[in-house]
């Protein structure tokens, strides 16, 4: 074990930290989000930020950029980014309502147990990532840099970069604007109401299977927005790209205590920058294992995780 | 003569092979409070149950304003003019009050959530309106000083005027109180009575399930009788304390020895 690089590039490592941390964020609300109202890891949800990813590649191809041109002025940057971005959210979005209805809203009518639920969503995980094989052709498919990546300026031996900082502030915008939905909304309402007591919500006037279908909405706009920023910042995709980061969100969402919001938000940050400092001491390639043995590590000692419930005794 | 805002009509509810609710007759008028009572497993919540569609009727027919509630799911009954409250509470305990109260107000409004998700101005309106509903309800529950605590922190007896101002948002044609006295120490008790009154005059009609008789008989304009699922007696509070068959069923009569 070597300290040294964790000590002289300890702000380095910490501005990656936040970056990973807030697109896993992204990615880990969705499966925080719907395991509040149906009490169900939505397993297919790494394969909505992966369709997230290939739409923005193609949204980037159909406009003629292959990687070979100069990288872009910003307003024009942002314009396309806003662009793949949104389409990105939409296409997500859309998928993940679309999800719901094939996989798991007949079983639920039926009152199946949740175990099926469950391997429904392994099922259409599979499903999507081998439909995806076929269409990619199961090769890495490389986005072009579009933004430069030059340092804009230095801090404590950290480079900051033009799509760090995107990343970062793009995403701090967007939890503004969840937190203003769960908290201020019929819809932000609606969903911790469902979350907290089903029945008594129904009671109450809420259309729960609605609640349900735009939670999933909001879980995948939320994914699409940080396919988006996973590919300014890594430039590249294929069809299994929502394992790991699927792994990383969901193992967020448990270490902050799932089916709380605020707890994917700290868990998200806290597993980045974890795996950060973790693989400058042990090797980047550690990276995966570290993220694993937290999963491992928090269900046996803390299932409740930082501030929600345990995984094994789920309400009912 | 008075409407009738709720009337159950010959209502028979079987579970497995046992009838819990045989030819049952209630009403409830406009601008009345209404008491069903009878000793424990009389069938009373099963009624409450019925009537907001969490379980299906063998036979008979749910009115409410003189329309069909049967076959409507349970969150339609509600907005058609059904709220209840628990016997057990059941609040959602990690949001405010006034989310709470806001969270059943919000189901009446139009607006659809993927206004409310982008955040349009018509979904903002009603989402400000419900809002300002909820306080003017906590306000008068005269639970405005716990707006913003979570409703899990609140005391006990709070929590049940709680629930009561969350149906109350649904705007209710018959409110349906389940036990709200339950855990009440007899100072409190009055306190509700006067309560439940403040509530009968600002409009609602009012159903109300309750083991202690002094409030009951205290309130009520008309008190119906259950007993092993059927409908012994109905009248005011006065002609009910005089009735031999209610008085053998709360007693019991000597053949009926549990």
């Amino acid at each position: 074990m070597d300290f040294s690089i964790l000590v002289s590039d300890f702000w380095a490592l910490t501005i990656d930290g936040l970056v990973v941390g807030a697109i896993i964020a992204l990615v880990s609300l969705g499966y925080t989000l719907v395991y509040g109202v149906l009490r169900l890891i939505n397993f297919a949800h790494s394969e909505i930020f992966m369709i997230g990813t290939m739409t923005c590649y193609w949204v980037v191809q159909r406009f003629g950029f292959t990687g070979y041109e100069d990288p872009l002025p910003l307003w024009k940057f942002a314009g396309l980014f806003l662009l793949f971005g949104f389409a990105a959210a939409v296409v997500s979005g859309v998928a993940a309502v679309i999800l719901e209805i094939v996989a798991y809203r007949r079983l639920r009518v039926l009152g199946a147990s949740r175990l099926s639920s469950l391997i429904s969503a392994i099922g259409a995980s599979f499903f999507l990532v081998e439909v995806f094989q076929k269409i990619s052709g199961a090769k890495n498919l490389d986005f072009p840099r579009l933004i430069s990546k030059d340092t804009l300026f230095e801090f404590q031996n950290a480079y900051i970069t033009q799509d760090k900082l995107l990343v970062i502030v793009g995403a701090a915008v967007i939890f503004y604007i969840l937190n203003r939905v769960i908290h201020h909304t019929k819809l932000g309402l609606g969903i911790r109401a469902v979350s907290q007591d089903e029945r008594a919500s129904i009671l109450m006037g809420v259309n729960v299977n609605r609640i349900i279908s735009y939670t999933f909405l909001l879980g995948g706009v939320l994914a699409g927005f940080g396919s988006a920023f996973y590919m300014v910042f890594y430039e590249t995709t294929k069809a299994n790209v929502g394992f790991l980061i699927g792994i990383s969100a969901f193992t967020a969402a448990v270490l902050g205590g799932i089916g709380n919001v605020k707890g994917a938000l700290y868990g998200s940050f806290a597993l980045g920058l974890f795996q950060q400092y973790t693989s400058a001491v042990l090797g980047y390639n550690w990276k995966d294992v570290v993220t694993f043995v937290i999963l491992v590590f928090v269900l046996l000692v803390k299932p409740t995780g930082l501030f929600g419930e345990a995984l094994q005794k789920a309400r009912v | 003569m008075s409407t009738k805002l709720l009337e159950v009509k010959n209502l028979v509810v079987k579970f497995g092979g046992v009838t819990a609710l045989d030819n049952v007759n209630l009403h409830v008028n406009q601008g009345e409070i209404a008491a069903l009572i009878g000793p424990n497993g009389a069938g009373k919540t099963t009624v409450f149950n019925i009537v907001t569609g969490y379980y299906t009727p063998a036979e008979g027919e749910i009115l409410v304003d003189g329309k069909s509630m049967l076959g409507l799911r349970p969150y339609k009954i509600a907005r058609a003019g059904l709220a209840r409250t628990f016997q057990n509470i059941r609040l959602f305990g990690d949001m405010t009050a006034v989310e709470n109260v806001a969270t059943a107000a919000d189901a009446l409004n139009k607006s659809g959530l993927v206004g409310s998700l982008f955040g349009v101005p018509r979904s903002r309106r009603d989402e400000k309106a419900s809002m300002e509903k909820a306080h003017e309800l906590l306000k008068f529950i005269g639970l405005d000083h716990r707006a913003l605590q979570m409703a899990k922190n609140l005391p006990y007896g709070d929590q049940r005027r709680l629930e009561i101002a969350r149906a109350l948002a649904l705007n209710p044609k018959v409110l349906l109180l389940d036990e709200p006295a339950a855990g009440f120490n007899p100072q409190e008790k009055v306190e509700l009575g006067e309560l439940i009154r403040k509530i009968r005059d600002r409009g609602f009609a009012v159903l109300l399930i309750e083991h202690d008789m002094s409030l009951v008989m205290d309130i009520s304009d008309r008190v119906s009788v259950l007993d092993f699922g059927q409908k012994i007696a109905e009248g005011t509070p006065v002609e009910i304390q005089n009735n031999q068959r209610v008085i053998d069923a709360y007693l019991g009569v000597a053949e009926d020895a549990s």
